[in-house]
């Protein structure tokens, strides 16, 4: 860490920055022995049970919670640690959330290990984003793995909660100023000790619910995700000793290191940036804002800052931890795609140099409950922006690796609550959109609905899902076409829209919806941005008398009524049996010059029918004939005039300010 | 006397494996005939009659029962020879499986490479965007209607598919649908209706599970395959009918049991990938029989290698299957497959330079080169004759002499081209072919946490205990079974004769507990009284009939997890439901660990399966009675130079009559035993032992690895 | 040392007789590899909504506040990079590799 002195970086005034060597109580003994010899299907075998213990860890969340957000989106992350808190397997969840979890039991191991004490079978809640969540709904838990008296290694996971308090439902605060219009703030507390669980503690958590019971379920299916990993964990010890197993542990991690390190060296050394714009600090905030995030790489070492970024207001800031965690994720994903999720290694080639006070990395006590569906996208897409720069000018093969980015406003987000069909009160979020779209790599097409790349196991709720679980019809979803937005000399690949209408009740309060004032995303070195993200919604229509009369409405011009405005951070919107709502999660950013784009490539989203006459000329400069093919000759004039009309419309000069 | 026959088509070789009424079993098999798959099954029956000393005709009319498993299906989809495929979608909801839930990307693949996005991509859709139709209709999540079917346009979608596309079969897919099935049934009237000749199937009979994604994936791959799977079970029928057979052909399902060919017509689905399920079948009955709790069963035969596994005695089943990255939902036994066989192509890489092994085949046609079936490239069989593995003379029984100097040939053209000799070249494409066998065992055992050294492989197929000397050594399991010696080739046909009747059924309805008994109990009467009549209409019925219910079972909101629990038989009192939630809660906690489960959340069963089994009668197996000499000489063909691909040199290698080995023998190698359908390599430092049931143990006196983990145990001792 | 830096199909980092400088595919000479080449560039500053369909809100207010850049080869017109900024913000110095 490098910062300005005097600045305590303690999880309690600012984030916490945790020291190279932590200050842990001399009480507290770490197993850190390990065998000097490993067989190579020894290590193999541990290296993949350890992997594999991971993926039961996560597999065993994801089944055994109830809210959508964890199960479909994969909104949660789980790892294996170890003894000093060194993330070393991450699940293919939400990789943001992978290195708070680090964050959050180095600090447990510096402020707790003497009082109360750290011991076998205990488990440690937190929801503090100042010492590690990157909200507060993203509570994490974190259990050390004793063998005999020594602490071997540490599991722990985060996992998004429904709602855990606070003045509005699902606890995404909007309107907050600072921390204290957020929901409860829990720094780490023992939730289990001695292997159970302590009822006062676990009311604690669950009394600031509107949602106890699915809290609930959701915290005993994180707590299960433990005792099915630790469980694991020893059995791997009893069968190959403590030393075996760590030897594999560390080995592991120095070989992710040299992986990334080898990465390294076919990039040159230099700085990349990405500045990323969002709007509202509050809702009717009419300011704009900026999230930067800049990447110098000098020799064998990454270093992170967010110089750029404007000082923290409202209610859209994030922590150190959420800074941290957005700026791995695309590190991972670029530089780290063959390590299968260990990223332990990675971390130690990358130094941060936070620039504290920002939205970006916010101070206490700022607000930064909504940082879940606000900033944590948008810093993830503006650190994706900045490494997909810099890896686009590694050597070949790297440089293919470098991959767009995604929308600020990824998740296609959109909270809304009331009664469901069977009279019960919830508060639900939208996953439809979860197919998410690859953006665009230099020499390759992104794929469309393929997913979002920095939650690699998220995956659309099934429509039938949806409508079992809330009181909606889903008209359509489908996919969008591949027209300006994403488009490139790779294109992205294309998103998706779905429009709903309620069923089964005749009230729904929208409560967020993410209408983009204007687009967030950048494209890639001469790439069209993505899309704008936005929801649409119509009252008053006849989309149900048209369903009785057996046809199901196929667009919001299709149905009769009036358009609401809808905008960022707009009130909640009330929905009633007249609505028709849509969300559209646009294409995500392309790659290059459009009027470089391979004709062959052009020809077939034609056939495909993605993309239309009108666009391929207006967007790629190409000529198509009456056949529906593209006009090779024609299309080589049309490009030429279309370069030369750049520059006669261009100006050459210096920017102003 | 009587036979039980077990047939195994579909593959490069069509396998047939019989048992007598006195317990002795009878092997044989035949060339594959693409063209026409009855032919090459009618092959193999008349080599099988000839093993048996009888006339095929006999045989045929002689046969107590007749079970068929086959790859078919599997074939058309890989090789996406399918029908040309119509989808009838909800209006709006047509671009589902194109859209594949996100994941489609990823699905099924290894989770390394979801960190990598750039290698990851979807699979060519089996129904292009232009096949897709969408219909005016809607049910809602109750299977109430919301909007009514719009039948003209129905009419119109299937005269516009049929009429201008050409399609072979349609696939209707509707939103909860398995809820209400009435606009699928309405559909399915009209699409028989307009276009009586167009298979068609609907997504409510297919895989009546909710997720329509899933579903409608289940329901196209049915379609996709089925013209050609049916017509191939009719053939078969039909042709054994003439012959002389007096009882239904029974097809091979993925549950692990057969179906007459009349039923298996209607759902070819679950026959889809039947032939690994029917080695599967044959290993569990004689990993019973050996005591071996824990077997990695691997069928290596001329186009692919699969994968299955037992565990603690039981298969692994699997509710849901991932076909070519597509997801879908059906009971069956897991086995896992990659192309990687004897037909596997050595080529040149043109990038590297390399040479490459596989995943193209030259399959049964035109075949290895030293098969002179017009085959010009080198294969895996191609070298194992080359080395020495394989006899020239003694393939097939002698039946079919095998082209060495043509084998030779072959692989030197190959060999020259990257500056390797003949000898090492072959060596080279066993040894990268056993590398990628090897590494799908371990991607499904040490990647999902098992430790293959816990394992028995149990390797059969044709070119299976001819390889698994270098690639089961290579994972340090325990040994490794050649199950039934000669009869390993033909394992998965011994499966299908050993196979009982099995009908699975399924209804999705949701119950809160406390559950609502009349319903609950009506449900599952109505479920157990629809397995009853089909297994009634497959002429099988009263006592026989086995019932076993389960529910499915979670927390409410659950949506992706459950447990299956069994429902106690008969009618179901307050105190038989308390005692299944408690059981459910049990379990619960068993599995996630003490207070798991939340006592105030309410458990729900959303799904009632009826298992209905016919446990089909057959004589137990025969054993040799006496226990002969370590000493094999009866056996002792001689000696051969082998130039083996593990050690890199030519040795004189032993070589044995495989069908004159007995109970009780021992072989040290390097050895080659010699059977009519396949060939035993034992290497060096291995022994090969023979039991009572004529099954082969291959021993490796050197498991790689097994003592530093003897070391590192100890010391786990000392530090617990 | 490298000779270069690909820094997508038109811009280049060069090691030349005159130090390092962006090039284009072209063979125009961009400028010098220690400044943004952005400042060299063509520049067209045009209205988000323009981009194309979707991109219009109804926050037409905040909107215009925003623009879209794209920068040119002055000499090929080929699109080298663009950038989605607030309308009198610099160019954002983004991309500068060292040889
Ligand atoms: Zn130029």
């Amino acid at each position: 860490m490098e910062t300005a002195q005097n600045v305590v970086w303690d999880g309690i005034v600012r984030g916490y920055a945790p020291p190279d060597v932590l200050d842990i109580d001399p009480s507290l003994t770490l197993q850190t022995a390990e065998a000097a010899e490993v067989d190579p299907i020894t290590y193999e075998v541990i290296r993949n049970s350890l992997q594999n213990i991971n993926l039961e860890h996560g597999s065993t969340i994801q089944k055994l919670s109830i809210s959508p957000i964890t199960m479909i989106v994969r909104d949660f992350q789980c790892a294996i640690l170890t003894e000093v808190g060194d993330v070393m397997f991450l699940g293919p969840y939400l990789l943001y959330l992978g290195n708070t979890l680090g964050l959050t039991t180095k600090w447990i191991l510096e402020n707790r290990s003497a009082s109360p004490g750290i011991e076998d079978g205990d488990v440690f809640l937190s929801t503090d984003p100042y010492v590690g969540s990157s909200h507060q709904q993203d509570t994490g838990l974190t259990s050390p793995v004793f063998w005999g008296s020594e602490l071997f290694c540490w599991v722990s996971n985060s996992v998004h909660y429904s709602d855990i308090g606070g003045p509005v439902p699902g606890s995404f605060c909007l309107m907050s100023q600072d921390i204290w219009q957020d929901p409860p703030c829990f720094p780490p507390m023992k939730l289990a000790e001695g292997g159970k669980v302590r009822a006062d503690m676990e009311d604690l958590f669950l009394r600031q619910s509107r949602l106890r019971d699915t809290v609930g379920m959701d915290l005993h299916a994180a707590l299960a995700g433990l005792s099915v990993a630790r469980g694991r964990i020893l059995k791997l010890i009893e069968r190959y000793g403590a030393e075996t197993v760590k030897a594999v542990m560390k080995r592991t991690l120095d070989a992710g290191e040299r992986a990334f390190q080898e990465k390294l060296d076919m990039i040159p050394d230099g700085r990349w940036s990405e500045r990323v714009y969002t709007e509202a600090s509050v809702p009717g905030d009419p300011g704009i804002y900026v999230s930067q995030i800049n990447i110098t790489k000098e020799g064998d070492t990454l270093y992170i800052d967010n110089e750029g970024s404007s000082p923290q207001v409202g209610s859209i800031n994030n922590t150190y931890a959420g800074l941290v965690g957005a700026t791995l994720a695309p590190l991972t994903i670029m530089l780290a795609y063959d390590l299968g999720g260990v990223s332990g290694g990675v971390s130690r080639r990358v130094k941060f140099r936070p620039v504290p006070g920002t939205i970006t990395c916010c101070d206490y006590p700022g607000a930064v409950s909504a940082a879940g569906v606000f900033n944590m996208p948008m810093v993830v897409a503006t650190a994706t922006g900045a490494v997909a720069k810099m890896v686009a000018c590694a050597d070949p093969p790297l440089r293919e690796k470098a991959i767009a980015m995604a929308d600020a406003q990824a998740y296609g987000g959109w909270i809304f609550s009331g009664l469901n069909q069977y009279g019960q009160f919830f508060v639900g979020m939208s996953a439809g959109m979860a197919a998410g779209a690859i953006p665009a790599s230099p020499g390759r097409d992104g794929v469309d609905t393929g997913g979002l790349f920095w939650v690699p196991g998220m995956e659309a709720a099934n429509v039938e899902e949806n409508e079992l679980a809330w009181p909606v019809l889903t008209l359509y979803r489908r996919e969008n076409s591949a027209g300006a937005a994403g488009a490139g000399m790779y294109r992205s690949g294309v998103g998706a829209e779905e429009a709903w209408v309620l069923h089964g009740t005749d009230h729904l309060d929208s409560q967020i919806y993410m209408n983009e004032s204007f687009v967030k995303n950048q494209g890639l070195l001469g790439g069209n941005p993505g899309g704008r993200a936005f929801h649409r919604l119509k009252q008053q229509t006849d989309a149900a008398a048209q369903l009785a009369a057996g046809t199901v409405p196929q667009g919001l011009d299709q149905v009769s009524g009036d358009e609401v405005p809808l905008f960022y951070k707009g009130m909640p919107a009330v929905l009633d049996p007249t609505s028709m709502w849509t969300t559209n999660l646009p294409n995500f950013a392309g790659y290059g010059d459009p009027l470089d784009r391979d004709i062959a490539a052009i020809q077939i989203d034609l056939t495909d029918g993605k993309l239309s006459t009108k666009d391929a000329l207006k967007v790629y400069g190409a000529v198509v004939n009456e056949a529906g093919q593209v006009d090779v000759d024609r299309t080589a004039e049309q490009r030429a005039m279309c370069r030369r009309e750049r520059l006669a419309a261009a100006t050459v000069g210096v920017s102003h300010a | 006397m009587g036979y039980y026959i077990g047939v195994d088509g579909g593959g490069t070789f069509t396998d047939a494996a019989a048992m007598d009424d006195e317990g002795r079993l009878f092997y044989a098999k035949a060339a594959t005939t693409r063209d026409d798959f009855a032919m090459g099954m009618f092959d193999a029956l008349a080599a099988l009659a000839e093993e048996c000393g009888v006339e095929v005709s006999e045989l045929i009319a002689s046969t107590n029962r007749f079970s068929l498993g086959t790859t078919v299906g599997t074939n058309l989809l890989v090789e996406r020879l399918g029908a040309r495929t119509g989808l009838l979608a909800t209006a709006g909801h047509g671009d589902s499986i194109l859209m594949m839930r996100g994941s489609g990307r990823t699905a099924g693949l290894e989770p390394e490479l979801f960190f990598h996005p750039q290698i990851t991509d979807k699979p060519e859709p089996l129904v292009p965007r232009f096949l897709i139709r969408e219909i005016d209709e809607r049910m809602d999540c109750l299977g109430q209607e919301v909007a009514p079917l719009n039948v003209e346009q129905v009419e119109r979608a299937v005269r516009s598919l049929v009429e201008e596309h050409q399609v072979e079969a349609i696939a209707i897919a509707f939103l909860w649908s398995f809820k209400n099935p009435a606009h699928e049934q309405q559909a399915l009237e009209i699409v028989r209706r307009v276009a009586p000749d167009v298979y068609a199937s609907c997504s409510h009979q297919v895989s009546p599970r909710m997720g329509e994604y899933e579903r409608t994936v289940a329901t196209v791959i049915n379609s996709y395959v089925a013209p050609a799977s049916a017509a191939y079970f009719r053939r078969a029928a039909d042709k054994l009918h003439d012959s002389g057979l007096d009882h239904p052909l029974l097809i091979m399902q993925v549950s692990g049991g057969v179906l007459p060919a009349a039923k298996a017509v209607e759902v070819p689905l679950t026959a889809l990938g039947s032939g690994p399920v029917g080695g599967l079948i044959g290993s569990l009955a004689m990993s019973r029989q050996l005591g071996h709790a824990n077997v990695i069963a691997t069928d290596m035969g001329g186009t692919s290698f699969e994968v299955g596994l037992i565990i603690n005695g039981e298969p692994l089943v699997a509710d849901e299957n991932v076909v070519d990255q597509r997801r879908y939902k059906l009971l069956q036994l897991q086995t896992t497959s990659i192309a990687c066989g004897g037909g596997s192509l050595a080529r040149i890489d043109p990038h590297s330079g390399s040479i490459r092994v596989g995943p193209e085949s030259a399959g049964a046609q035109p075949g290895p080169v030293c098969y002179r079936r017009g085959g010009t490239e080198p294969t895996v069989t191609d070298a194992d004759v080359v080395l020495g593995l394989l006899s020239s003379e003694s393939f097939l029984g002698g039946r079919m002499p095998l082209d060495r100097d043509a084998a030779v040939r072959a692989i030197a053209a190959l060999g020259d081209q990257v500056g390797l000799g003949v000898e090492e070249t072959a060596a080279g494409i066993l040894r990268i072919n056993n590398a990628r066998a090897a590494e799908l065992i371990r991607q499904q055992t040490v990647v999902r946490g098992y430790d293959p050294r816990d394992f028995m492989v149990y390797a059969y197929g044709g070119a299976g205990p001819l390889h698994a000397f270098a690639y089961a050594h290579e994972l340090g399991v325990k040994g490794v079974v050649i199950p039934l010696g000669n009869g390993a080739s033909t394992l998965s046909a011994y499966g299908c004769s050993t196979s009982n009747l099995v009908l699975n059924f399924e209804r999705e309805e949701l119950f809160f507990a406390p559950f609502e008994l009349d319903r609950l109990n009506r449900a599952l009467g109505e479920l157990e009284e629809e397995a009853r009549a089909a297994m009634f209409d497959m002429r099988a019925g009263g006592d026989e009939v086995e019932i076993d219910r389960f529910c499915l079972m979670r927390y409410r909101g659950q949506w992706l997890h459950n447990l299956v629990m069994r429902i106690p038989r008969g009618h179901l009192g307050t105190e038989d439901i308390a005692g299944v939630v408690d059981d459910f809660r049990s379990s619960y906690d068993t599995l996630y660990g003490h207070g798991a489960g939340v006592v105030s959340q309410g458990v729900e069963l959303f799904s009632i399966r009826v298992r209905a089994i016919v446990r089909l009668r057959r004589p137990t197996q025969a054993m040799e009675q006496q226990f002969g000499k370590p000493v094999a000489d009866q056996a002792r063909l001689g000696s051969r130079d082998i130039f083996w691909p593990d050690r890199m040199e030519r040795l004189e290698s032993r070589l044995f009559d495989g069908s004159r080995l007995h109970y009780g023998n021992r072989i040290k190698g390097p050895a080659v035993v010699e059977l009519p359908y396949t060939s035993i390599a034992v290497g060096m430092d291995q022994v090969l032992e023979c039991d009572a049931f004529g099954n082969f143990a291959l021993n490796f006196e050197h498991t790689p690895g097994a003592s530093p983990v003897v070391g590192t145990q100890s010391s786990t001792l000392t530090t617990g | 040392m490298r000779e270069q830096v690909i820094i997508n199909e038109n811009l280049s980092l060069r090691r030349t007789d005159a130090g390092a400088r962006f090039v284009c595919a072209c063979g125009h000479d961009l400028a010098d590899g220690s400044t943004n080449f952005k400042e060299a560039c063509a520049v067209r500053e045009s209205p988000t909504a323009d981009i194309g369909e979707g991109y219009a809100s109804f926050a037409v207010e905040m909107a215009a506040q925003m623009c879209f850049r794209e920068f040119f080869c002055p000499d090929c017109g080929a699109r080298l990079t663009t950038e989605v900024a607030r309308v009198g913000d610099p160019y954002l110095w983004d991309t500068a590799p060292r040889l």
